[in-house]
């Protein structure tokens, strides 16, 4: 590569943006309020476990799918304003799909990729098949020019389409998952193409893909989506944190590093979610009262250990709220700063009453959530099975003048469980599964109960 | 490596098909003309060349221009409609299966001519033209119908299209039926129309649907490359530049003119437009901008053929055309599926 800085050849501004992008097939959206910028020159990577939103932001950001709101520009111009052949001039896309059992050769597929650069009336002329030839060159797929592509394996059409996609001769080429196909030789060279490409023609690459370990190799930038929104962006180390990856796909996948480029890198921890959460996926039920940032690390060591959360009266904007709502756990909120309404008093102590089970985080107490307690009470009253998290002895928690402490002890004479850290409320909701059918519950001051 | 026919070969040999099956289409009927005179009577009408008229007989020239020209040239427009048409719903629909009638054209024209024939349209308003009139607006407005049904919003999803032309033309095909059953009279031209046929058309059924097929074909045609492109999904058509939404209403809209003409003009004829761009794919590979023209060609060849045999099986009488493509293009069709199945397309 030439030694020039590519940050002195960028243009100012972004050659791609979406600005507070939300898409939805028709329901509910998939995609909430989503921003990107795309630099000129830059690797993007979008990752995210499935059905978290990144393909669908590919196709907000390739026209293909007009967001619900928010924009997508291009250099600067709403791309869904603009002619599509203006912007298949710019941005080409290698759709995850692929190539489906066409009859066209190769040769002639590629060459559709030259269609936004002739007019109606010409065919294609030399410039195009030295584009076309090129491009095939590229993608490596030249030897195959003359074969049927209903006649090649997935990986060979996958490269294909990347061919077709670069006789464009496109600023910015997006591509959704372009080496799901590929065994791992053909993955790094891919990949390798796509990067000297990147550097020897400045071309901008956005990138979907789920190989994290690719991903933190390859892309300049990640982002990190889960439920439609995004949860971390920056350079793959700022990305690839322990706590992002517990956040996005559970306790299964852990971080260590690439032995030569010292790049952060996952590997699959096998039955880690089987060890924290003993009935699998079909956990439990539990309704979770917060508040303030107290339930956060409470929420995501439950949401970890795969049970079905519902949360509530959180304050709009707090970070339980926040976590909450990336971890699209079915929540009541109150306004900021506010007291809790008395319609979101009722409708939290409905979802504890639906719950297999209430924890309470060791939140403080004010008359603004005194609510709260009320709703724990209630469900307790009606047998519902209770754990408080008492980190903090609740009497130094109370800002309430002795009213909160007294609906607390009620609530712990109730047979409550006490747990002094989350770690004990994962295990008292552990044993509750694992325990025999009739008695899913320890009862509390009883000991092992013999039928 | 796929070895394909070359398309200008076939360009050149369709051509010459044509035009020898044009002038044996008009050289046999009830009344055999020898071959050179029929050559002869049909060059002596271009400029310059009326001393080859010399010698035939008037009432041969006639039979020749008034009577057979016009059904053959008829012929050769519908051939030339329903061969492009199915094409490019081939093309639209991605579907091999797919035919010019997919989307309603067929049994909103059948349940337009059905009425018209069933209530003597013609006879009250005292024109010939009454049926065709209606066909070509029940075909019209069924398509029109069937369009509005599909769309969701922006988007017309292909899948959506088929679905509505089914559930459409269930209706209207029951419709047609009861009015069969009814009208006992006028059940044998109820279905001689149905199974579609030349008889009797003269020079203005020729002019009438001259415009229509003409320009739905030509807007085809305009459209090849797109079509190509579409191939490889409607998704990365778009990424090429292409509006897919407004080609999609720009292809249904000329095949609809196109077809809706043919039909109103010569009935319901089958197999035509699904069996030629079907095996003409299987010789010449999958480019629209060679596809187009020579299924046209291809097209209008078999149905002078298929119009020739109806005339000539059992003389005097006349079988609908309808049947002849059928009988031919069945075991041909079936003969393809098994070729395909056993050696992949």
């Amino acid at each position: 590569m030439a030694a020039k800085a590519p940050q002195a050849v960028r243009a100012p501004g972004f050659v791609l943006e979406a600005r507070d992008v939300s898409c939805s097939y028709g329901g509910a959206d998939v995609l909430h309020q989503v921003s990107l910028g795309v630099p000129h020159g830059a690797i993007i990577g979008l990752v995210g476990p499935n059905a978290s939103g990144k393909s669908t932001l590919l196709r907000a950001l390739s026209r293909a799918l007009r967001p619900r709101r928010g924009q997508v520009l291009l250099e600067g111009a709403d791309v869904y304003a603009l002619p599509a052949a203006k912007v298949a001039r710019l941005l080409a896309v290698v759709e995850q799909e692929g190539l489906s059992d066409l009859s066209f050769t190769v040769e002639e597929t590629v060459l559709l990729g030259r269609f936004p650069h002739l007019s109606r009336t010409r065919r294609e002329g030399a410039r195009d098949w030295e584009a076309a030839r090129e491009a095939m060159r590229q993608a490596a797929v030249l030897s195959l020019s003359g074969r049927l592509v209903g006649e090649l394996s997935g990986g060979e059409r996958q490269r294909v389409s990347l061919a077709r996609a670069l006789a464009q001769e496109p600023t910015v080429l997006l591509l959704d998952e372009p080496t799901s196909h590929l065994d791992p030789g053909h993955q790094l060279e891919v990949l390798d193409r796509l990067e000297q490409l990147n550097r020897a023609a400045g071309l901008t690459i956005v990138v979907v893909l789920h190989d994290l370990n690719l991903a933190a190799l390859y892309a300049h930038e990640l982002v990190l989506l889960t439920s439609g929104r995004v949860l971390a962006r920056g350079t793959p180390r700022e990305v690839l944190t322990s706590d992002n990856l517990r956040r996005a796909y559970g306790p299964g996948v852990a971080l260590a590093s690439h032995p030569l480029t010292g790049d952060p890198q996952v590997t699959l921890i096998p039955g880690a979610e089987a060890a924290l959460a003993p009935a699998g996926r079909s956990g439990l039920t539990i309704h979770v009262v917060g508040g303030g940032g107290a339930a956060a690390a409470l929420i995501e060591a439950l949401a970890a250990a795969g049970h079905d959360l519902s949360a509530g009266v959180l304050n709009a904007g707090d970070s339980d709220w926040r976590l909450a709502g990336a971890l699209r756990v079915r929540l009541v909120e109150a306004p900021p700063f506010s007291a809790i309404p008395e319609d979101a008093h009722r409708r939290n102590q409905a979802m504890a009453l639906a719950a297999d089970a209430v924890v309470l985080a060791d939140i403080p107490f004010g008359h603004g959530n005194l609510a709260n307690l009320r709703a724990v009470w209630a469900a307790a009253e009606a047998g519902k099975k209770v754990i408080l998290l008492e980190k903090t002895p609740p009497g130094e928690r109370d800002y309430t003048g002795g009213q909160a402490s007294r609906l607390y002890a009620a609530i712990r004479r109730s047979a409550a469980l006490v747990a002094g850290d989350e770690r004990e409320v994962i295990e008292f909701i552990a044993a509750a599964e694992s325990g025999p059918g009739d008695r899913p519950w320890p009862e509390h001051g009883t000991g092992p109960g013999v039928g | 490596m796929r070895r394909r026919v070359n398309p200008a070969a076939a360009i050149g040999l369709l051509l010459a098909a044509l035009a020898f099956s044009v002038v044996l289409g008009t050289a046999f009927g009830t009344v055999s003309i020898p071959f050179g005179e029929t050559l002869r009577a049909l060059l002596s009408r271009l400029p310059g060349a009326g001393w080859l008229g010399a010698g035939v007989r008037e009432t041969t020239t006639t039979i020749i221009l008034a009577v057979r020209l016009p059904r053959v040239v008829l012929a050769v427009l519908v051939g030339l409609a329903l061969g492009v048409s199915g094409t490019a719903f081939q093309g639209l629909f991605r579907n091999p299966m797919a035919d010019p009638y997919l989307i309603g054209v067929s049994s909103g024209a059948a349940a337009g001519a059905a009425l018209g024939i069933a209530l003597h349209l013609d006879a009250r308003a005292l024109t010939v033209w009454v049926v065709p009139l209606m066909a070509f607006t029940g075909a019209t407005g069924t398509v029109f119908l069937v369009y509005r049904l599909a769309r969701r919003g922006n988007r017309v999803p292909v899948a959506d299209l088929l679905l509505a032309g089914i559930a459409v033309g269930a209706v209207l095909s029951a419709l047609v039926s009861a009015v069969t059953v009814f009208s006992q009279r006028d059940l044998r031209q109820i279905v001689f129309w149905l199974m579609g046929g030349f008889s009797g058309r003269g020079w203005d059924y020729v002019l009438a649907v001259t415009p229509y097929i003409v320009a739905g074909t030509a807007v085809l045609g305009f459209y090849a490359r797109d079509l190509n492109a579409l191939q490889l999904g409607e998704e990365a058509a778009g990424h090429l530049g292409i509006e897919v939404e407004s080609l999609k209403r720009s292809l249904i809209l000329a095949a609809t003119l196109a077809t809706g003409a043919a039909v109103a003009a010569s009935g319901v004829i089958g197999f035509v437009g699904l069996v030629v761009p079907h095996a003409l794919r299987l010789v010449l590979g999958p480019d629209h901008r060679i596809l187009l023209p020579t299924s046209g060609l291809a097209g209008a060849t078999l149905l002078v053929l298929a119009d020739l045999g109806a005339r000539t099986v059992v003389p005097p009488a006349e079988v609908p055309v309808g049947i002849i493509t059928a009988l031919l293009g069945g075991p041909f069709f079936i003969y393809l599926l098994r070729r395909s199945r056993r050696g992949g397309v």
